[in-house]
């Protein structure tokens, strides 16, 4: 097995929201624990708060349409030189 | 200062909508009472237990019940042990009774055999389907369902109490808090106040780690609430230990399911379980499973969870019960079967996680201070398992709401004075005015001290990370939140300094290395001066007074009874006395 060393720096999760998809419900506010997510003027969501995420995909889950995508990524790569 | 002050009245004040609130809350209302549910986030989504893993560790009947006391090394209360182990399969069956849905096999409740539980134990674990998200949507719902009312977004930040004084020599009286999202301040009065906040979850990157653990969530509120008002607490330094992916945070719990057919190697593919016995390759528990990667990681290397050998059966059950774990590993682009994934263990109390400690509680739920119950992980959970899991926190929570509300039934509402109302919402809402430090200048110091402390300690190690957190709260009246929504972390962080400062106390004190608590200038486990538990509590001018109540060893009567004399803890066994290369 080739070993894992850190590549760069370390990420946050990233909060998509399909606007185009959004039904304006406002279920993904109270669906979060971090309290992250605010409802925006227009009634769309954002993620006011990203750094608080912790990827824990209540919001994505508790979505009705599935406008909300988290992504949490891999820092991690190859180190050539040890294979 | 423009904030609005709101008030409640409830028979029951319930703080914290997590297992052991949710469930107090819904047994306080079928005992008759009138409660309110504070959540400092959204009851039903907050806390551990809406993110645990599926893994509900409980009795069946037939089983042996010494099996599930089968702990190596850690105090507990046997008897009261017993009766909740007992309790656990009672609450599975109410649960059942909800819709939560379990793993089910020909109609029965189906366990994973050799799940290594978090409790004393050996236990064997049900599997939740949906994991603690679902479970916890069902709970809310029947918390609704009966009218219990529920405030959310409003960390409470202090108990109140009859003479006005913190600590206090009367009784609690109520909690006061404020919104998170309004200007707002809350004021409960309540007859009887049931603290069910959670337990200590510093979260901060640990090095190499790619995310920090819920900056708002688990931040000790509870434990430090009650430390502040004076009640007297209880086993501060204990906890489990347990494993957290390197590159993101999920919840842990996935080495629950070590025995379904994961593994956990290092580098070059070698079990890192094999140095702690053959019997842990089989059979691993939690603990030695943490010091297996702490033994691994303090000689340079790292450790992988090794799925290849689950079968699609098993890869299906996991989805089943640990659902964030599977998500993000998918989401990251590891095929559980195929790639080996980096974790780092993270340690009770010393690397900043403990939930075995809290305010000392009876066997009626009662803390020291009349009118003050607790359960869950903000109490010392009568002492039943070092580490307090989803099992027995519900079963905690479910017992405390019974004694609540009937306390309630015997005492009636008293007004707060002004002038508590006035000083305790100052104490939090300056926290928006003026300039200072920021909430991350004061994190970043106090995470930093905690990695420097380490998994292996020394007394040298755990002073100075002590003296660097009692600076830190010298300075914490400096700091500045941006918003609100900054003031609930700027508050978590207060509470989070006061509890670990405690804790790292509590080590101090404790001479020994017992359970996951390892401290190189202590290697054994002495039960020849330290068969006690350490309990203590805030005098009125501020100072922390530290005893032991002796366990005579009659009282421990099933299938573990801790040697006479000393012993050197398991993991130095291994490792050998000196763990110089951990500098």
């Amino acid at each position: 097995m080739r070993r894992k060393v850190m590549a760069g720096e370390p990420l946050y999760p990233t909060i998509e929201i399909y606007k185009e998809v959004c039904i304006r419900c406002g279920a993904c506010d109270p669906a979060c624990p971090e309290d992250v997510m605010r409802i925006g003027t227009d009634g769309y969501p954002f993620a006011k708060y990203a750094e608080d995420c912790q990827a824990c995909f209540l919001c994505e889950w508790d979505c009705p349409v599935g406008a909300i995508k988290i992504s949490v990524h891999k820092w991690w790569k190859e180190d050539e030189s040890a294979a | 200062m423009t904030d609005k002050i709101i008030y409640h009245q409830a028979d029951v004040l319930v703080v914290g909508g997590g297992a052991a609130g949710a469930m107090a809350a819904i047994r306080a209302k079928e005992c008759g009472a009138d409660v309110l549910l504070v959540d400092k986030s959204i009851f039903g989504a907050s806390g551990c237990a809406a993110l645990a893993s599926g893994a509900y560790i409980t009795y069946v009947p037939g089983d042996d019940i010494a099996f599930h006391l089968s702990g190596r090394g850690v105090l507990v209360n046997q008897t009261q042990a017993i009766k909740a182990i007992y309790a656990t399969y009672d609450v599975l069956k109410i649960l059942d009774g909800w819709g939560v849905r379990f793993v089910k096999e020909n109609g029965e409740i189906w366990r994973g055999k050799g799940f290594s539980g978090a409790a004393a134990s050996g236990g064997l674990a049900a599997g939740l389907i949906g994991g603690g998200t679902a479970m916890m949507k069902v709970v809310r719902k029947e918390a609704l369902r009966r009218g219990v009312r529920v405030l959310n977004r409003t960390p409470i930040t202090d108990l109140l109490t009859s003479d006005g004084q913190l600590p206090t020599a009367g009784h609690v009286i109520g909690a006061i808090g404020f919104s998170g999202r309004e200007e707002e301040i809350h004021v409960c009065q309540a007859k009887s106040v049931l603290m069910c906040a959670g337990g200590f979850n510093f979260g901060y990157k640990r090095p190499g780690q790619n995310f920090a653990g819920m900056p708002l969530d688990i931040t000790s509120d509870g434990v430090a609430m009650q430390l502040r008002a004076g009640a007297v607490m209880g086993n501060m330094a204990v906890g489990s230990k347990y494993l957290q992916s390197m590159e993101f945070c999920c919840a842990p719990g996935i080495e629950h399911f070590t025995t379904m057919g994961t593994g956990w190697v290092n580098q070059d593919g070698v079990d890192v379980m094999r140095r702690f016995g053959e019997s842990e390759t089989e059979f691993t528990r939690r603990l030695s499973l943490g010091h297996a990667v702490a033994l691994e990681m303090l000689e340079g290397g790292t450790v992988f969870l090794d799925g290849s050998r689950l079968t699609p059966d098993k890869v299906r059950l996991l989805w089943d019960v640990i659902p964030i774990i599977m998500q993000t590993f998918d989401n990251a682009g590891y095929e559980i079967t195929r790639d080996r994934i980096p974790y780092i263990p993270v340690n009770a109390a010393t690397y900043g996680s403990s939930h075995g400690g809290g305010a000392v509680v009876n066997e009626k739920s009662e803390t020291s201070l009349p009118g003050l119950f607790a359960a869950g992980a903000s109490s010392d959970g009568m002492n039943i398992s070092p580490n307090l899991n989803l099992s027995w926190c519900m079963v905690l929570g479910w017992w405390a709401g019974e004694h609540a509300a009937n306390y309630a039934k015997r005492t009636s509402l008293q007004d707060v004075g002004k002038e508590q109302i006035a000083g305790l919402s100052q104490k939090s809402i300056k926290h928006l005015n003026g300039d200072g430090l920021t909430f991350n200048e004061v994190h970043s110091k106090a995470a930093q001290a905690l990695i420097d402390l380490g998994v292996i300690t020394t007394d040298e190690k755990i002073t100075k990370a002590r003296n660097v957190l009692r600076e830190l709260l010298a300075v914490y009246d400096k700091v500045k939140a941006q918003d609100r929504h900054d003031l609930v972390k700027v508050i978590g962080l207060r509470n989070s300094l006061e509890a670990l400062t405690v804790i790292l106390r509590y080590l101090l004190h404790r001479q020994e290395s017992r359970g996951s608590v390892i401290n190189s200038d202590h290697p054994e486990t002495d039960n020849q001066n330290w068969l006690t538990l350490t309990k203590s509590n805030m005098e009125p001018n501020g100072d922390l007074k530290l005893w032991d109540d002796p366990i005579p060893h009659e009282k421990f009567y099933l299938h573990y009874r801790p040697k006479p004399g000393k012993s050197m803890h398991p993991f130095f066994k291994v490792v050998g006395r000196q763990v110089d290369s951990q500098k």
